[in-house]
């Protein structure tokens, strides 16, 4: 079970290394370039369109460079999402919207992904930074919403790793089928983890500036 | 560089966390000891204002903590027992630049701050892994390394040994004994304190031993049995 929860964490804000083309682009165009495709993904209607941009998304990915191992593990999972997705949308839809749904999903998630491997999280923070400083005259602090932005996408690791504890934790018990024995201790530790965290901020500077 | 405890007392609820502390640690290796509960964590957490004291003051170089806690903060660094909580960015390498965010604008400038860090602590090799995979004793190292790039003039660790094996507690405590910087370490491994200046026993919220580490250390054993 720890496998499984160790795959829905890998998809989520780690660069990987590297020199490919997309390595090389600024993070600007890369983030540009990933809006004007996800808004054009969701606009196209035909099925067959949608499949192929799909395909071509999942081309884009593969062409970072990441080692197949590293793409694949997590790609199973969203593979498993999208059939329940798609299951779902041909039962309550038909076939062609089914397909166009899905395959907007995927076309996203695995240009986003792109974007993720190739960029270093410090190079998006700093974007964020720059595009928002504008906003500045109206009381927003770019530097927070980034450090916001860079929090949540922690949280999603932590959160995962305080799943996977209760979830052992419930499996050491032997209370394997108990919801509220999944559900009561990985809230009350992600509560845990959000408090220790917020002093690992503070400690590390952050709210500095701040006095009480 | 100075941290003094002046009168300091917390009370919670109907329990006596801490009952009028007074010290002033000038040394440069301070040890704090003491069985679980006994205060120490809460101690040491008021020195960057984490939590706040009841009655009376911490004071750091000075500085009023409970007055002036975010001047204080970025003068005292502080290691937790799980490094993990203090690990934000994704890789060790961005982790490391995060430090730097704030106090240094230019971009190449902590580019060579992260690399120059990362080749002290030997964490090169390791410089684009995700932080989640790294070994505890790794995390340790990494969470060491933000925090001196941050340039505080205290160091504040909270038995960051707990959750290591000998060797890489061994490996963080000759760290710690090795930095230019006034630390202050609250810990389990008593051996890891027979070189510091001093070492503080608490015991039920008072100090009850302060002196050197063989004598501290003695009293301590004496007390807990």
């Amino acid at each position: 079970m720890a496998g499984f929860w160790a795959q829905t964490t890998a998809i989520v804000g780690v660069h990987h290394p590297g020199h490919t083309l997309l390595h090389r682009i600024p993070a600007g165009f890369k983030v540009t370039g990933l809006l004007v495709a996800v808004a054009v993904v969701l606009l196209i209607d035909s099925p067959w369109i949608a499949a192929a941009l799909a395909g071509g998304s999942v081309l884009v990915l593969v062409s970072t460079g990441v080692p197949a191992a590293t793409l694949t593990r997590p790609l199973r999972a969203v593979l498993v999402m999208l059939l329940a997705l798609t299951a779902a949308q041909v039962w309550l839809l038909d076939w062609p919207q089914a397909v166009t749904g899905s395959s907007r999903v995927l076309a996203c998630l695995a240009l986003a992904w792109a974007v993720s491997l190739t960029t270093p999280l410090t190079e998006i923070l700093e974007l964020i930074t720059r595009v928002l400083r504008p906003l500045r005259r109206v009381r927003v602090d770019p530097e927070q919403v980034a450090l916001t932005i860079a929090l949540a996408i922690r949280s999603v690791a932590l959160i995962v790793t305080a799943v996977a504890q209760a979830d052992e934790a419930r499996h050491a018990r032997g209370s394997r089928m108990s919801i509220r024995a999944l559900v009561v201790p990985s809230v009350v530790r992600t509560v845990k983890i959000a408090e220790a965290l917020g002093e690992g901020l503070l400690a590390r500077g952050y709210g500095a500036d701040r006095e009480p | 560089m100075s941290v003094r405890f002046d009168r300091v007392g917390l009370v919670r609820g109907d329990q006596v966390v801490l009952d009028e502390v007074s010290l002033d640690l000038a040394e440069h290796r301070v040890g704090l000891i003491g069985a679980n509960g006994s205060g120490k964590s809460t101690l040491v957490r008021m020195i960057n204002g984490l939590v706040r004291p009841t009655t009376g003051s911490v004071l750091v170089h000075g500085v009023d903590v409970g007055k002036h806690s975010g001047r204080v903060r970025s003068k005292v660094g502080f290691l937790f027992s799980d490094a993990e909580h203090q690990i934000v960015m994704p890789t060790v390498r961005e982790d490391l630049e995060f430090s730097l965010r704030r106090r240094v604008r230019s971009r190449t400038e902590r580019a060579d701050l992260v690399t120059r860090a990362m080749a002290q602590f030997g964490l090169t090799e390791m410089a684009d892994r995700p932080c989640h995979a790294l070994s505890g004793g790794e995390k340790q190292l990494l969470a060491l390394a933000a925090v001196l790039l941050a340039e505080p003039d205290v160091v504040v660790a909270d038995e960051p040994t707990t959750l290591l094996d000998r060797l890489n507690a061994r490996l963080i405590a000759s760290r710690l004994a090795g930095l230019r910087q006034q630390v202050l370490l609250v810990t389990h491994h008593l051996d890891l304190l027979t070189d510091f200046d001093r070492v503080i026993v608490l015991h039920q919220g008072r100090v009850v031993a302060d002196d050197v580490p063989a004598r501290a250390i003695e009293h301590y054993t004496n007390l807990v049995g």
